[in-house]
């Protein structure tokens, strides 16, 4: 009985004991103040998605042309034929302005095709591509834009002497 | 003689019964197995406006600066197109903006066949879905095809088609 009772109380005794706890890191909190560094770590965990959103803008300019011929063919009965000592000339090329709104780049690329009857009348461009970068970090008034201007070249039949249709310009955003 | 008209009541009335046959026929082809899908552009803008359209929400930006005589406009779309062959929608993302100062029409063209064309599209306006043209699944199946959107831009006042119109490339999804 004695020693089971001096078991118990050696055991009580043992449990009462303090013992001095160490926090991890190396900092010094004593009773009377200090600091204690605590590590905070994070990681990043790729969730958002940023889907493109494409808006853009197109403007041209009145896309009507005219074409002139002027000077005089001479009929030379010598040879029955004309000798032609005409000009002829288009008017000014008109623009394309591109403007790009979007979260992404856009790339405008320029096609003109003539109407069946008029395919002696060819169209270029100045630039038959624009790239125009993401309109991200950019102010509205300043979204990256560029422009092409559209001419005509070739011959119009004489007989086209009222303004009408005579192609089409296809801008293409890729 | 009666029986000479006989025979000859019975030729009308094969004659007749031939002609109805025919034109049951032709009815039939046309109502069902005729390919519709030979969409022109049209010249001038539908009288209809497209019956998906809805408003921008929160669109009421001015209109763009529009040079004298020629137009200026304004696109937001998505390059994805998702075709449901049993629903004959396809859903996108395409909207006219307030900005705009034309009335748009589009069309959504796979190797060269018109899947879908829209009504007038009027500016402020966007489609999340449209219809496909009568018979257009058909000539689909399920997969991904690499199509086009078909940009027709029409003055308001004149309903004039514009000489300058828009191709966009997109991705086109057809599920069941």
């Amino acid at each position: 009985m004695k020693k089971l009772t001096a078991l118990f109380l050696a055991a009580m005794l043992v449990m009462a004991m303090s013992t001095t706890a160490f926090a991890a890191g190396s900092g010094n909190i004593g009773t009377t103040g200090g600091s204690q560094p605590i590590d905070v770590s994070a990681r990043y965990t790729g969730g958002t998605s940023t889907p493109a959103v494409y808006s853009v803008d197109l403007a041209w300019e009145d896309m009507s042309f005219t074409y002139t011929a002027a000077g005089t063919r001479t009929w030379s009965p010598d040879t029955h034929s004309y000798t032609d000592d005409t000009t002829a000339s288009w008017s000014e090329g008109k623009t394309i302005t591109v403007t790009n709104h979007s979260n992404t780049a856009v790339s405008a690329g320029f096609t003109y095709a003539a109407d069946t009857a008029f395919t002696a009348a060819a169209g270029s461009f100045t630039a038959s591509t624009i790239s125009l970068a993401s309109a991200e970090n950019t102010a509205v008034a300043s979204a990256p834009n560029g422009f092409t201007t559209f001419s005509l070249s070739g011959t119009l039949p004489d007989t086209q002497t009222a303004s009408g249709k005579i192609g089409t310009i296809t801008v293409t955003l890729s | 003689m009666e029986r000479k008209n006989a025979k000859r009541n019975r030729i009308l009335i094969l004659i007749l019964s031939l002609i109805t046959l025919i034109a049951i026929s032709v009815t039939v082809w046309a109502l069902f197995f005729r390919d519709k899908n030979e969409n022109l552009p049209p010249d001038y803008a539908p009288q209809e406006t497209e019956i998906n359209a809805e408003p921008i929400e929160g669109d009421d930006d001015a209109r763009l600066e529009q040079p004298e005589g020629g137009g200026a406009v304004s696109l937001t779309y998505s390059k994805d197109v998702t075709v449901s062959l049993s629903d004959k929608t396809a859903a996108l993302l395409f909207g006219n903006p307030a900005r705009s100062s034309q009335d748009m029409v589009v069309q959504l063209i796979i190797q060269d066949t018109v899947i879908i064309q829209s009504g007038t599209l009027k500016p402020g306006n966007q489609v999340t879905k449209l219809e496909l043209l009568n018979g257009a699944e058909k000539a689909l199946s399920e997969g991904t095809y690499e199509g086009k959107l078909n940009i027709l831009f029409y003055d308001r006042n004149t309903g004039e088609k514009a000489i300058v119109n828009t191709v966009i490339p997109v991705t086109v999804t057809v599920t069941k």
